[in-house]
Order: C-alpha cells, then sequence, then structure tokens
C-alpha cells in the first residue's frame, strides 16, 4: 500500500507558526544588523560529499566538507550512514584532513638527507628518482641470490626491503609488489600489517 | 539526559538555557525574551501532564514501513479543561511578549475559555490544519486565523510533546527512513548531529518527536544529489548550521551536539539560530517546518 498525497496531507498538517516574527512587535533590528555582521564577515558554506578512506582495504565511508567559494576541504569525519564504518575512522581515517592540500606541514617538494648529514636538502622529483633506482640496481647486483645453499635457483634479493605505505589503496598495492617480486625482493610487507 | 521531573526544574531549565544564549549572542536578545517565558511556560505545563495512554494503540509494521505515521492528529486530542488550564498560563505571557498581536491574543483566550468544547474542536481544527474549520470558530471575532494557529500551536505543543513521548517503544526491527515524524506525520524543526560518530536525528516541529535520517539527503523532498545539497554557517559558530536543498528550495536549521560542554535543549535549540533562518530566507529559501520564530516576513 502506497500512502496517497490525500492520505499523506491528512496526516502531516504540522502546526505552524500562523505569523512572521516581524508581525509579532519584537524589534528584529539588533537581530538583522547581527545577521547582517555575519553575512558580511563571516559567513560560509559547504558541500558535503561522500568519498572511501584511501588507505587500507576496509573502505570505510568519510564525510569530505568542501567550501564552496574557495573549493578546499575544510573538514572530514566518518560516515554514520556508511555500512561499513558507522562514523567511526581509525587514527588515519580521523587523521585524512591532514593529506588536503590545506595542511601547511604538507611536504611537497623532495627533502634530501644525505648519510652521516643532519641537515634536510631540498632536491627535484628527477633527481630523487634517478638516485633511487641507481641505489636499488647498485645493491640488487651486488646482493642478487641466484641460488640457495642447496643449489635450488632462488633468484631473491635479501638486501633491500619494501614496506607499503597506508596512503596506498588496493589497486596500487598490487603494481608495487608485482615490481618488488619482479627485482626479487623477499621482505615485502604493508604498513597496514604492523 | 534525565528529563526534569517537576513544572520548576522544567521551567528553570529552559529559561537558564535562554540565558545562556543571549549571554552568547546578545544582539538576538529581544527575539530570546520574547519566547524565554513562553517556552519556559510550555515546558513546565508538560512536565505536570499526565502519560497519554496508548495501551490499545495497535501498531501496523507494514503501513509503519510504507511511511505512514503512528498516529493521527486526532490521537493528539486534548482534553478542554486542561487545554484551558494551559492556556491560562501562556496567553498572557504571549500577550506580554507580542504586543503587536496583544488584543488578538485576548480574543482567542476569551474564545477558549467560552466553552471547553469549543475550546475542544479548535484545538483539532488548528492541529489538523482545516482551515475552514478554523474560519468557522473564529466567525465575526477580530482575529486573524494566523494568530489563532500561532497561540493555539503554542499551547498544543506541550500536549504534543507529552503525547509522543508516552508511546510505548516500537517492536524491534520497525524502521523509519522518511523525513516526517514516525508519530504524527509533521515536518521536522531541527537537525541534529549526535554522538561520536555524528548520527544525524531529526526533531518533528510538532511533537517533539526525533529520529535517526540520513546526513546527506533533504527531509524534505528525499534529495540525495551531493552537488544540489549545501550547508551554511557562520565562522567561529559552526556548531549552528542551516542544511539547504537546492532542488526544492527548503532548509533546516541543524546543531552539532558532538564536542558541546554547555547543554542544549533540543526544544529551543532552532530558536538559538533565528539569525541562520534570516540569512538564508534572504537568499529565497524557506523553512521546511514552520515554527513560531523561523518565518522573519510575511510570506
Amino acid at each position: 500500500m502506497n500512502v496517497t498525497r490525500r492520505e499523506f496531507l491528512a496526516i502531516s498538517g504540522a502546526v505552524g507558526a500562523g505569523l512572521a516574527l516581524s508581525s509579532l512587535g519584537i524589534d528584529l533590528g539588533p537581530a538583522k544588523a547581527y545577521a547582517d555582521e555575519v553575512r558580511i564577515d563571516k559567513v560560509k558554506s559547504a558541500k558535503q560529499s561522500t568519498t572511501i578512506c584511501p588507505y587500507c582495504g576496509v573502505g570505510c565511508g568519510i564525510i569530505c566538507y568542501t567550501d564552496t567559494k574557495a573549493g578546499n576541504i575544510i573538514n572530514t569525519e566518518g560516515d554514520p550512514d556508511h555500512p561499513i564504518n558507522e562514523g567511526s575512522l581509525c587514527a588515519k581515517g580521523s587523521a585524512l584532513y591532514q593529506i588536503s592540500s590545506n595542511n601547511p606541514d604538507r611536504l611537497k617538494k623532495v627533502l634530501y638527507r644525505a648519510p652521516g648529514s643532519d641537515k634536510w636538502e631540498e632536491k627535484s622529483w628527477d633527481w630523487a628518482l634517478a638516485e633511487i633506482a641507481k641505489r636499488v640496481k647498485k645493491t640488487r647486483d651486488q646482493y642478487f641470490i641466484e641460488k640457495n645453499g642447496k643449489g635450488q635457483e632462488v633468484n631473491r634479493v635479501e638486501a633491500i626491503a619494501h614496506i607499503g605505505s597506508a596512503a596506498l589503496d588496493n589497486e596500487e598495492c598490487w603494481p608495487v609488489q608485482a615490481m618488488m617480486r619482479a627485482l626479487g625482493l623477499v621482505y615485502v610487507e604493508h604498513q597496514a600489517r604492523i | 539526559m534525565t528529563e526534569p521531573t517537576t513544572r520548576t526544574q522544567a521551567y528553570e531549565r529552559i529559561d537558564g538555557c535562554i540565558g545562556g544564549m543571549m549571554e552568547q549572542i546578545p544582539q538576538l536578545s529581544n527575539i530570546f525574551d520574547a519566547f524565554r517565558g513562553v517556552l519556559a511556560e510550555g515546558a513546565a505545563v508538560k512536565a505536570a501532564l499526565a502519560a497519554v495512554d496508548f495501551t490499545n494503540l495497535e501498531i501496523n509494521p507494514e503501513r509503519y514501513a510504507q511511511g505512514v505515521p503512528l498516529l493521527t492528529k486526532d490521537r493528539f486530542a486534548v482534553e478542554g479543561k486542561s487545554f484551558q488550564d494551559a492556556a491560562g498560563r501562556l496567553l498572557p505571557l504571549m500577550e506580554k511578549s507580542f504586543p503587536s498581536i496583544r488584543d488578538q491574543l485576548r480574543v482567542v483566550n476569551e474564545m477558549i475559555h467560552e466553552s471547553s468544547i469549543q475550546c475542544e474542536a479548535l484545538a483539532m481544527a488548528v492541529i489538523s490544519g482545516n482551515e475552514e474549520e478554523i474560519r468557522k470558530t473564529v466567525g465575526t471575532r477580530d482575529v486573524d486565523p494566523g494568530a489563532l494557529r500561532f497561540a493555539v500551536g503554542l499551547i498544543m505543543k506541550p500536549f504534543a510533546e507529552n503525547a509522543a513521548e508516552s508511546l510505548p517503544p516500537l517492536p524491534e526491527g520497525m524502521e523509519w527512513h522518511q523525513g516526517y515524524c514516525p508519530v504524527c506525520g509533521s515536518w521536522p524543526e531541527l537537525s541534529v548531529l549526535e554522538g561520536k560518530e555524528g548520527r544525524r536525528w531529526l526533531r518533528c516541529s510538532f511533537c517533539g518527536h526525533e529520529w535517526r535520517f540520513m546526513r546527506i539527503q533533504c527531509p524534505f523532498c528525499g534529495n540525495t544529489d551531493q552537488d544540489k545539497l549545501e550547508v551554511l554557517f557562520q565562522e567561529g559558530r559552526d556548531h549552528e548550521r542551516a542544511e539547504l536543498c537546492h532542488e526544492c528550495r527548503k532548509y533546516v536549521v541543524a546543531v552539532d551536539m558532538r564536542d558541546r560542554i554547555e547543554e542544549i535543549p533540543h526544544e529551543v535549540a532552532a530558536l538559538g539560530m533565528v539569525y541562520l533562518d534570516m540569512l538564508v530566507q534572504e537568499k529565497g529559501y524557506s523553512p521546511g517546518a514552520r515554527c513560531p520564530w523561523n518565518v522573519i516576513e510575511r510570506q
């Protein structure tokens, strides 16, 4: 049985105010002045968007608030209507706001600290990627194990370990671990297991 | 939260809360002052009412699941003498607070005290929105039907809230997904975010019942398009906000109770956000449920 419009109206005639506030004889001047002040200086509006936490495979629901004028994220919180997490978030999910562009402490350039140094140097991405590739190749070449003590073929590298970041999602984790296996790594781990 | 048990406690709870709101936003003092006594006294009236007997209430889970509220408006019928007593307490306060309609309120007071049968019929005509019956009851008296609805609505509120609170608990598994009240079918006047997880509750503008509702959905038209929903708030007071729907151009004021130290009784929370009503109505939105203070200018 569906509720007809007529039936609905019959049961929902709300007792509303019969009069406007302005017609009750209350001096609304100060209140209107306050509303004007808020409108000029302090009013903000935001859009709410639902999204999924980018970290582990649980897939918790999150609500993002985006400032409709500035276009930046101003808040993130657990989505209480999401069936997975019902509003709860772990420490990483709760801190999701920190990976938004608003975080002044978020690193946007490569910082390098040379072995033994106590100073960070700013480097380019090209330099960093080339340097990582060079060192991985050098270490792999130096420590590559073709056969174990029993003479069995193993083709592995025990001198390099890889740990997956909590910021990697499932789809990113797969090619990362595939690449590490291709290099011969056996110590492949993920932050979520630690 | 422990419910107040005596008239005095109920009165003081609301009175004290509105006093606190006044300290926070003194610019709204005139509005707070006007409603302070009426709302506090209304709470006192409610505290003295006996629970309504719903032992013979038949709950139909199928109808409920399809969006039919539990009670029809006739279930909120009030016994004439009780209504007259409440009117005797509330109308003098309204006369003092709302000078522009003082004379009309006096006429309403006379109508209510003329006969208890007429008074019962009047209350029922107002709560069921029967305009013809209201006009017939007013007759040739010098009362604007709007003023009558305004006064009778305020007098009815303690009775309606008492009735909703008297309902027995619902059988397990009965869920409500509508934007209107599962008890009486009226629209919500307030949205409340509560608990660590920020669940959204809507508060009925008539009977005060609260029910769970989706965070990102318009209660009035059911719109879930995130691009057509918006929240508006004041920087520095972001626990108070207006939730707007661009689809139906309606809104509901909302309070985020998470991390609040002071108690904000839900009965008066919407009153404290009347400045948001002003801002939003200037933009052409209208409140999804009309309450005595949230329609700023005649529409």
